[in-house]
């Protein structure tokens, strides 16, 4: 049976920053060393290079997803973007200005341009504070704006996430997950944004409920044209929602590119492990298709391997991998790839792994 | 998955090594009841793998840990759980203990809280050992070391000296599973097992346990939220929604040709079952609280089909003749499409 549940054209991919135009977001080199303390004087025994030379351009109205698993740096790299945490190197720069710079009232002013959807809706909302304050906080903040005036805005911003005026005056335990990622994502457009980071916005709810938010968010980038960098780790979901994507290991992009090409032709062995790791439900895919098991844990960030951080699981390791880090090279897809095997050695020069590994990755729709 | 041949032991051959039939639960406070599991009814065969699978609130953990015994004082069971020809429901608790970490093991989700901080690895493995099998206590460490090995952990001897926290998550998930298996239980009850892992851990620990089923014969219970996980290591599927088994067939048959709407709405909201560039599907809506389940059909509120006659009266779940299972009054007239 067909039913009738609109389902819409896809939209006109938006310019990738390759076609020229200057990227709303640009970021090159970003750092982030935390200290480890220890002691009764806290002095610093290590430091672990959460995110190690990060670099990424986001366009107008782009979504780029960024996938990884926990300890890659993803989640960190969201919150320098909005210096929640402070990054220490390299340079982020909205619409051509240094972020990094800023203080006080210009990084407020810029932060309006660029707000946030944390992955729990349970703990990102106060739980003492109705609706109507939750959403109406970042115009009393930045405006100081009288209720009145505040609470028509909050109307018209529960409306466009699918919720109505009657919600106003109820509290967060008064709605579910889904509904409460809503109020969440309200919050974030409050302010007309830019860009809105959302760090695994769906993984805290139920299946039945993560494409209404996934699909939320695709209507608001057609609507208001706002970019996102969704962060996730569900690559089918990142598959589904983004027009690129970046895959993190240990602190670094080792591959980015247009969805389908990353995810249907992967050039980084990470990236084709760890998007054949997922399995599809379809089980005769399942029983069919060859899946690459990484053999052991991803190492500490404390003390990553030298040369290609990858290197000790990869199953194409080369002599080089340990000793030299592999710059990032095009991709014949027009992406970029960090791996040896695209320059030296056999090369691939740019073409999709499989073309020496045979894993195929199962065609989605 | 394939299974070996070699279903657990003894005990009738044929039937069912797990048959539950009108399994309640129920949980007082402050003096109001909340029904959490309803008349649920499903079989596990001998070696093979039944997947449970619900969003949160469907009962579906509290229905697997009813059978053996680790719910708390507060709840009420009724119906009927009978392994291997002994009633479950109704045990003492001494009668459980006797079964549990032996006949039946259970693996949970988060290793870290599962496993005890303050012994080392090798004390708690050696304990499940001789708890139930008595022997000394180098003949219980020489199997301790045995099933780290089988896990696949490193250096067995001098890991089984370590405690839990110098484990990673997916290696004490590894010393979870060998725990849960030394004694050569013929159930394993796996309840979100890899939900806490990252996804490249979780294809690891998902083939180590079809390799050990392989291996040992045993029966799984795979309790899990993934469609993508159920696909890839179930034989059989049963869908729970708000307290109830809505639907039951084998994963062929489900992935194909769903015969409930609420199986066939979360397999269509998947992002696989739509291209590239459409919208996902949905199913509108919340699930109900338990406090609030409609006596009639529990889906209704968000089932595209639904007519009168769904929210009249208590929807049978009905037995069909390909030995399916399903609870939908329409599912004779509906044909439904994993894809949409």
């Amino acid at each position: 049976m067909t039913d009738a549940n609109g389902a819409t054209t896809p939209a006109a991919p938006p310019a990738t920053p390759a076609d020229g135009a200057a990227p709303l977001l640009r970021v090159r080199d970003l750092e982030k060393v935390f200290p480890i303390k220890k002691g009764l004087l806290r002095r610093t025994v290590a430091h672990v290079r959460a995110v190690d030379g990060v670099s990424f351009d986001i366009a107008r109205g782009e979504v780029l997803g960024l996938v990884g698993e926990s300890g890659s740096g993803k989640s960190t790299t969201g919150r320098l973007l909005l210096r929640l945490i402070e990054p220490t190197g390299g340079s982020i720069e909205l619409e051509g200005k240094e972020l990094r710079d800023l203080e006080g009232e210009d990084l407020r002013a810029v932060r309006r341009d660029m707000q946030m959807v944390f992955q729990d809706p349970y703990s990102s909302l106060d739980p003492l504070a109705p609706v109507a304050d939750i959403v109406g906080e970042p115009f009393q903040v930045h405006f100081n704006m009288p209720r009145k005036e505040r609470d028509e805005k909050v109307v018209k911003l529960l409306e466009q996430v699918g919720l109505s005026a009657q919600h106003l005056r109820r509290f967060p335990a008064e709605f579910s997950g889904g509904q409460r990622q809503r109020i969440a994502v309200a919050r974030a457009l409050a302010l007309e944004p830019k860009l809105i980071v959302a760090d695994e916005p769906v993984s805290a709810l139920d299946m039945s409920t993560q494409s209404q938010v996934v699909n939320l968010l695709s209507d608001l980038r057609d609507r208001l044209g706002v970019a996102l960098l969704f962060i996730a780790h569900d690559l089918s979901i990142v598959h589904h929602a983004s027009d690129r994507i970046a895959v993190m290991y240990l602190g670094g992009i080792v591959e980015v590119g247009d969805a389908d090409d990353v995810y249907s032709r992967p050039c980084h062995p990470y990236s084709e492990a760890l998007i054949s790791a997922a399995p599809v439900p379809d089980p005769e895919v399942e029983r069919t298709r060859r899946r690459i098991v990484l053999e052991g844990d991803p190492p500490s960030p404390l003390d990553p391997p030298s040369g290609c951080r990858y290197h000790p699981r990869c199953a194409y390791a080369m002599d080089i991998c340990s000793q030299v880090a592999p710059e990032p090279t095009p991709t014949l897809a027009g992406g970029e790839v960090a791996c040896h095997l695209h320059t030296s050695g056999p090369t691939l020069a740019g073409r999709p792994l499989a073309e020496m590994s045979g894993v195929t990755i199962p065609e989605p729709g | 998955m394939s299974t070996p041949s070699t279903p657990g032991a003894a005990g009738a051959p044929t039937g069912p090594l797990l048959e539950v039939t009108d399994l309640s639960v129920s949980f007082t406070a402050h003096k109001q009841t909340a029904k959490v599991v309803d008349q649920v009814s499903f079989a596990v065969q001998p070696g093979k793998t039944l997947g449970i699978v619900g969003e949160s609130g469907s009962g579906k953990t509290v229905s697997s840990l009813a059978l053996v015994g680790l719910l708390p004082r507060t709840a009420t069971i009724t119906g009927s759980a009978r392994f291997a020809g002994q009633e479950l429901v109704g045990m003492t608790t001494r009668q459980q203990r006797e079964i549990r970490g032996n006949d039946i093991s259970v693996i949970f989700q988060e290793p870290m809280t599962s496993l005890d901080p303050v012994f080392t690895v090798g004390n708690q493995l050696t304990e499940a050992y001789r708890n139930h099998q008595g022997g000394s206590k180098k003949d219980a460490m020489a199997r301790a070391e045995e099933m780290l090995r089988l896990v696949g952990i490193p250096e067995p001897r001098k890991r089984l000296a370590e405690y839990p926290h110098a484990f990673s998550g997916g290696m004490r998930q590894r010393v979870m599973i060998a725990l849960a298996l030394i004694n050569s239980p013929r159930l394993l009850i796996a309840d979100e097992p890899t939900t806490a892992l990252d996804v490249t851990i979780q294809s690891q620990i998902l083939e180590l346990l079809q390799e050990l089923q392989q291996e040992m014969g045993m029966a799984i219970l795979f309790v899990t939220h993934d469609l993508g996980v159920v696909a890839s290591v179930c034989d059989e599927v049963s869908v729970m929604y708000a307290g109830q088994v809505v639907e039951q067939a084998s994963i062929d048959e489900f992935f194909a040709h769903p015969r409930h709407p609420y199986s066939e709405g979360l397999l269509r909201s998947m992002p696989h079952s739509v291209p590239k560039g459409e919208r996902l599907r949905m199913i509108p809506g919340t699930v109900p609280i338990p406090s609030r389940f409609p006596t009639s059909c529990r889906f209704a509120g968000r089932c595209p089909y639904a007519q009168e006659a769904c929210s009249a009266a208590p929807i049978p779940l009905e037995q069909l003749d390909d030995g399916r299972v399903v609870r939908c009054i329409r599912h004779r007239e509906l044909v439904m499409e994993a894809r949409p």
